[in-house]
Formats: C-alpha cells, structure tokens, sequence
C-alpha cells in the first residue's frame, strides 16, 4: 500500500512532460520506446531470456510502420507509470486494463477487447456458478485499480439490490497475485481476464476452473501515455490503425491465439505434468544453473558493490566535514543525513531515475539505481563512520601530532586503521543489507535477480522453484560478504599479526617447515 | 631556505615569556615564562589545576598560546607562518596514558614516525628502533602488541618511540602518574639516565624524590602563573617562596 502511495505520488511531479506538439517528443531518437512489466502470459513474458508476446510483436509492427526502432524496457508493474510520467518511455504496453483510476494518470490508446471470467478453484468451486448471486458475501480477490474492481462493484450492487450481503474484495498488485491467492485458499474466487484464466488452466492444469461464461465485454486494455500528449497519442492511434487495416493486427491476434470471448474454450486443462517433487528440484536446479539467473545475480553483485564503494566514499566525505569546524559543511551534512535517512530508499531509487531527467539529468537505469542507493548508503556510512573516529581515543591523535605527523598523515596511519577496525562488523551489515536492498532496483528496469526470478516465475506459475533460485543466489553472495567480512577481521587484529599472520600464512610456514625437516 | 638553529651553545634550549592562554572567560595561563638551559632538566611543580600540563602543549604548540613568545633552540616556533609539524618532530613527548597506538606492535610504534616524517627505509627504521628499545631496556618485547605489556613496559616504550625521533627536547606529562608505584620506579630511572647523557627535558610530575635528584631547575606553578623559577637544590632546601613551602610542606607529608 505505502509502495503504491509513494509511486502514485512521484508519477503526479513532472507533469510538466505532457506539453502539446505537433511531433510527438521520443524518449530515445529514432527509437519507439515502451514500458513493459513482462509478467502476463501471452501478451508480454520472458522466453529465453527475451521479452515476447503479443503487445512485443504489435508495438514492433507499429514502429516498423513509424520507421522507428522498437525498444522494450521491462521493469516491475510498479516502476510502469512513473517510468513514463518522467519521460523514461514514450508509452506503457503491458495490457493495462482502461479504468477511470488509470484514465486520470494517463491517455489511452484502446486497441483490444478483453472479457473476463470468474475464476474458481478446480477442486473445490463452492457452489459459485458464475458471475451471479452465487458471489454474495464470499471472498473475491481483484486485481488493484484494475477493470475486476468495477466487477467487483457491480457484482455488490447486483447482491444487494437482492437483499443479499454484498462481496468481501480482497485486492492485490497483480494478477498473478490474484491467482496464487485462489490457489492458497485464502479467497473463494478471483475475477480474471478470458485470456489469463485460459493461460493458468493450461499451465497449472487442475488447479483452477471458469465459473459460468465469460462477461463484461465492454473492457478494453490500451496503451498509456503522457496525459495531454496528443502528439504521441495521434501517433500511436496512427500506427495502430494502419496495422489494423493492412491485416497485421489479425495476423497476430491468430498467432498468440486469442480469439473473441464466446469463441474461447473455458473448459480446456492442460495435460497434467507428472513427478512433482523432482521436476520441481530439477526446474529449481535450471533456473539456478540458467545463464539468466546468473547474469542478473551478477547485476546484483555489480550494483551492490558499485553502491556499497560509493556509499564508503560519500560516507567518509561527509563524516569528516561533519566533524570539520566548518559550520556551512555541518549544515549540508545534516541535510543530506536528513534527507537520506528520512525518506524511503525505493522512492531515492524512483525519483533518480524518473525525475532528475526533468531537469536534465538522465541516467541509465544501472547508473540510477546506483547513484540512488550509495546515496542512501553514504548517509547510513556517514553515521558509522563518525562512530568509528569517535571511538578513538583523542590521545592517539595528539600522539601522532607529538611526532610531528600532519594532521593527513595522523588521519592515514593512526586513526584510519583503528576507525576501521571498529567498523568493519558493521561494513559487513550494510553489505549484507545492500545486497537485499539492492532487489528494490526492479522497479526501475535493472534485470537483477529479484525482476528475473520474478517473472521466470510468472510464465511458467513456478514460483517456488523460480525464487527459491534466486534465494540460493543470495545466500550465495551473503555467505561471500560474510566470509571476507571474516577474513578482513582477522587481518586487522594486531594480535593475529603479531603471533604468526593469516592462517593461510601459518598453513605456509608449516608446509616450508616440513620441507626443510626433509 | 630554512634556518634550523640560530644556536650558540650559550642559547638556551628553551625561553618561554609571557605565554598566556585563555579559554573562553577561564585564563590557563597568564603571563607564563621560564628559561631552560641546554643538557638540563626543569620540573614544573604545583597544584592540580595550575596550568602545567597546558604549559608543557603550548611549547610544541598542541594547545595554542594566545600570546607570548617561544624560543626553541633560538628560534621563535610562534612567529606567524612556522610549521608546527617541523617543530614538533624535534621535541618529544611523552605521556601519562602513554598514547602507544594499540594497532601497532611495540617495534612499528617506534618506526612510524622515522618513516612517514624522517623518510628512513623500513630496514633503517628497525635499526633506529631497536637501538632505541635497547636504550629503555626492552628489545625482547619489540614484536609485542601494547596490550600485552605492563604500564612500566609501555611507558618506556613510549618513550624509546619519541626518543626515535632524536629530539632536542624531551617534555613528560605526568608520565608516572598512571602507574602502580613498583612501576614507576623502572620510568624513572630511564628518564634519570637520559638526563645524565644530557638531554633537556621539561619534566610535569608529582614525584618529589624524583625531582629532588633529577631537576636543575624547578618551575613552581599556581593559578595559571609562574611563580618562581628556583635551582632544584635550593628549592628543596627550602629556598623558595612561601607559596611554594607551603606546597612543598603538603605534598611532602
């Protein structure tokens, strides 16, 4: 809920975008550039690593007819809106549903009709026949702000207007979360789109049914773009039309098999997958040993480390010009902890990368989402770091001075390294912690572990093996920091130094020993 | 092109006049002076709270005097623009906590300094340092860490590290202050010895016996001022002022 507050509240900042022009503005120069959250089978998933479906081929079809290069950025339903309000993209095709909510953020392109259905579980339909008075005063799962709200609403008006207790509706970010939802037993039944039930009973057989007939089909998705830019609008609605005339549009309709509502078969199952246990330890295994998974635990690796070096940086400028005598310095320090440490790091991350560029600062998303997190983390760094020089005695320092060392050089050789040894235990806490932290960069289109495991997961319903993966990888990587944290620690102590150095140097000497004993 | 010493060998080693310090309405010190001559030793006597540890860091200029003028081996070490680093690296010090950095073997304690400010070679350093520990009677605790060492240990090793440095001054600060009394014994000697080899020394402590045998000279203190400037056997024979008898009458007890 307070995720989805703060991305509504950035989406509203930079309106300042939606300008009137003849020609549309484009993100990227002779690019058609579009958000997608690849999570929602068939219209946009990952297959093999690359972004497919339905909207990916129609928005191709559309730039080949604009001469433009089609670009898809994908990134977490979430990041979609603010993405595009800060100019990141030039529009948002990931089969977002056209409801009044929405319609006051963005402008839409309609482009395909989408009945929905309501959605049981197989097993166990608990008498609900469809959308009818079978639903009053059960538990309904919809999808946040989506059309199954309306559903929902008139579904309790209908209850109602019957003497009857209206639907207890339970909402969640998205579909897929609907689903699972239904699956766990914790809702009676979940309102879905035609094609997302057809999908989950082929890929989940016998888990869930239709109940009654497909309804409501005067709901459409679109694509959304800035409100108030026509420019971009007319062009789309262009493009659209003209792959609509020349038979493209049907083409693909036929391609991705998605025939008009009464045609769809509500009944069909896909064929059962047999051996549970192993096939799951086997896909669990796959995704791990996937070229995918192992790129994006290195994007979260690169990020971490990225962050955490500049965090140290930023840390240790701003902790000595706080204990600087300079009052000015003090000041800007103290707004910057303030700031930083005040406000959430997911909205550091997505007022990065979706406002700056209105002010004309655009980076790429992996330069973002690391300027955003060693941000934060230089303000966290600045605090150790203070506590670290506090908790050397002010005598080192004077003796140094006494030996007429700098104050640099006291700084360098006396009190670094015994600053250092006292914050290493907590350098390897916001090392641990950045490496989770560090899954919140999904929302702005960087492939790490969290968005790659996340929508592995949502094209083939495996959840738990997908994310078990990625789970493995971080506990993998937290074992490394939690290994060097070690090996740092021992270096550090005077008395290992002083009684025989590292073990590996002690493993040295003993193996040199027995060579001369020879 | 800097001059290092204006030196004669009549120049004192140290003159200091007129030293004041105050912090904010409280005056430390007030109209400070006193004169050390080369090879000698000059105790500052008195009461807790006279001002005489905050004379001792105004001569190698870690506290700032307000006003007053030092001569350090003939030069004026307050005169705008002077390098207290420079300074600083020809007077040693020692001090009551001892200030050994705790990171550091007792040998690397006594080789930073020559190195990162003299610039000798680390295998120069160990020698300097080696020979320095020899001199305060502890080269079999070189690779030990200060931790390990007792008070007396770590006090001489403090003192072999500034002594590294081959100061033309030495300035103690309570150095026995914070230790156990069958310690402080094994201190002073080597203080005793370095000044029998005639290193100046300004000496702050409240070990009487020691200042009997060892002081030149004896710089009573009281509220910030000095008020005299007494050879050390004419003091303890009682040829001071009334002030100083009366310290002297308490103390001794």
């Amino acid at each position: 809920m307070i995720r989805n507050a703060i991305l509504a509240a950035i989406s509203i900042l930079p309106l300042w975008h939606g300008a009137a022009r003849a020609m549309p503005t484009l993100a990227t120069p002779g690019a058609l550039t579009s958000a997608t959250a690849a999570t929602f089978t068939p219209f946009e998933f990952v297959r093999d690593g690359q972004v497919t479906g339905f909207d990916i081929d129609l928005a191709a079809a559309m730039a080949a007819r604009l001469h433009l290069r089609p670009v898809t950025v994908n990134m977490q339903f979430d990041g979609l809106i603010p993405a595009l309000q800060g100019g990141r993209v030039d529009f948002i095709n990931s089969a977002m549903y056209i409801s009044p909510e929405r319609a006051r953020a963005v402008d839409f392109v309609p482009y395909l009709q989408v009945a929905n259905v309501v959605m049981v579980s197989a097993a166990r339909p608990g008498g609900i026949t469809g959308n009818d008075l079978s639903l009053c005063g059960r538990q309904v799962a919809v999808t946040l702000g989506g059309i199954e709200d309306d559903n929902a609403r008139d579904a309790s008006a209908r209850c109602r207007a019957a003497g009857r207790p209206a639907l207890d509706v339970l909402s969640f970010p998205t579909g897929q979360d609907t689903a699972m939802n239904l699956r766990a037993g914790r809702v009676d039944a979940a309102f879905d789109s035609v094609y997302g039930a057809v999908t989950l009973m082929h890929d989940m057989p016998g888990v869930y049914a239709v109940a009654g007939r497909p309804f409501g089909t005067d709901a459409w998705i679109g694509f959304a773009v800035r409100r108030g830019d026509t420019a971009m609008r007319d062009m789309l609605a262009g493009a659209l039309h003209a792959v609509q005339a020349d038979g493209t549009f049907d083409a693909l309709v036929r391609r991705w098999d998605l025939p008009p509502a009464e045609q769809v078969d509500t009944a069909a199952q896909g064929q059962v997958r047999r051996g549970g246990l192993w096939r799951g330890l086997a896909a669990c295994w796959g995704y791990f040993a996937s070229w995918l998974f192992f790129e994006a635990a290195l994007m979260t690796l690169l990020v971490t480390i990225l962050s955490l070096a500049a965090g140290c940086v930023i840390g240790l400028g701003a902790a000595l010009m706080q204990s600087s005598r300079l009052r000015v310095a003090q000041v800007v320090v103290a707004l910057y902890l303030w700031l930083f440490r005040g406000t959430p790091v997911l909205l550091q991350i997505v007022f990065v990368y979706n406002v700056l560029p209105g002010f004309g600062l655009r980076l790429s998303a992996l330069l973002s989402a690391v300027l955003a997190l060693s941000l934060n983390e230089g303000a966290y760094m600045a605090e150790i770091i203070r506590a670290g020089l506090r908790a050397i005695r002010p005598g080192q320092r004077t003796a140094g001075l006494a030996l007429g060392l700098t104050p640099v050089g006291v700084m360098r050789h006396i009190v670094a390294p015994q600053a250092f040894r006292v914050i290493v235990p907590m350098l390897g806490n916001q090392a641990i912690g950045m490496l989770k932290t560090s899954a919140l960069v999904s929302v702005i289109a960087v492939e790490d572990l969290l968005l790659v495991a996340n929508q592995a997961a949502s094209a083939s319903f495996r959840y738990l093996e997908a994310l078990s993966a990625a789970g493995l990888y971080y506990l993998a990587l937290t074992t490394l920091f939690m290994l060097g944290q070690a090996v740092l620690e021992r270096r550090l102590d005077p008395a290992v130094r002083a009684t025989g150095g590292t073990l590996l140097a002690r493993l040295g000497r003993m193996v040199g020993s027995t060579g001369d004993a020879r | 092109m800097p001059v290092e010493t204006l030196a004669s060998p009549q120049t004192p080693i140290l003159e200091v006049s007129g030293i004041c310090r105050r912090v904010g309405d409280a005056v430390l010190l007030d109209d400070c002076a006193f004169t050390l001559p080369r090879g000698q030793t000059a105790v500052l006597l008195g009461p807790s709270g006279a001002g005489k540890s905050t004379l001792l860091r105004c001569i190698n200029l870690l506290a700032p005097a307000d006003s007053g003028r030092i001569l350090f081996d003939g030069r004026d070490i307050m005169a705008p623009g002077v390098d207290a680093p420079g300074v600083r690296r020809d007077i040693g010090m020692v001090f009551q906590n001892f200030e050994l950095f705790d990171h550091m073997t007792v040998l690397e304690n006594i080789m930073l300094a020559p190195m990162r400010v003299r610039g000798l070679s680390r295998n120069q350093a160990r020698d300097l340092a080696m020979a320095m520990l020899e001199k305060v009677h502890l080269p079999h605790r070189a690779d030990a860490l200060p931790s390990g060492l007792s008070g007396g240990q770590q006090q001489r090793a403090a003192i072999a590290r500034a002594l590294a440095m081959q100061p033309r001054l030495m300035l103690y600060d309570e150095p026995t202050s914070a230790l156990d009394p069958e310690m402080t014994g094994e201190v002073l000697t080597v203080m005793s010895d370095l000044a029998a080899e005639g290193m100046a020394s300004v000496v702050v402590t409240h070990e009487m016996g020691f200042a009997r045998r060892v002081a030149d000279q004896i710089v009573f203190m009281q509220a910030g001022q000095v008020v005299e400037e007494t050879p050390g056997a004419d003091f303890f024979a009682g040829r001071c002022s009334v002030r100083a008898r009366r310290f002297l009458e308490r103390v001794m007890d």
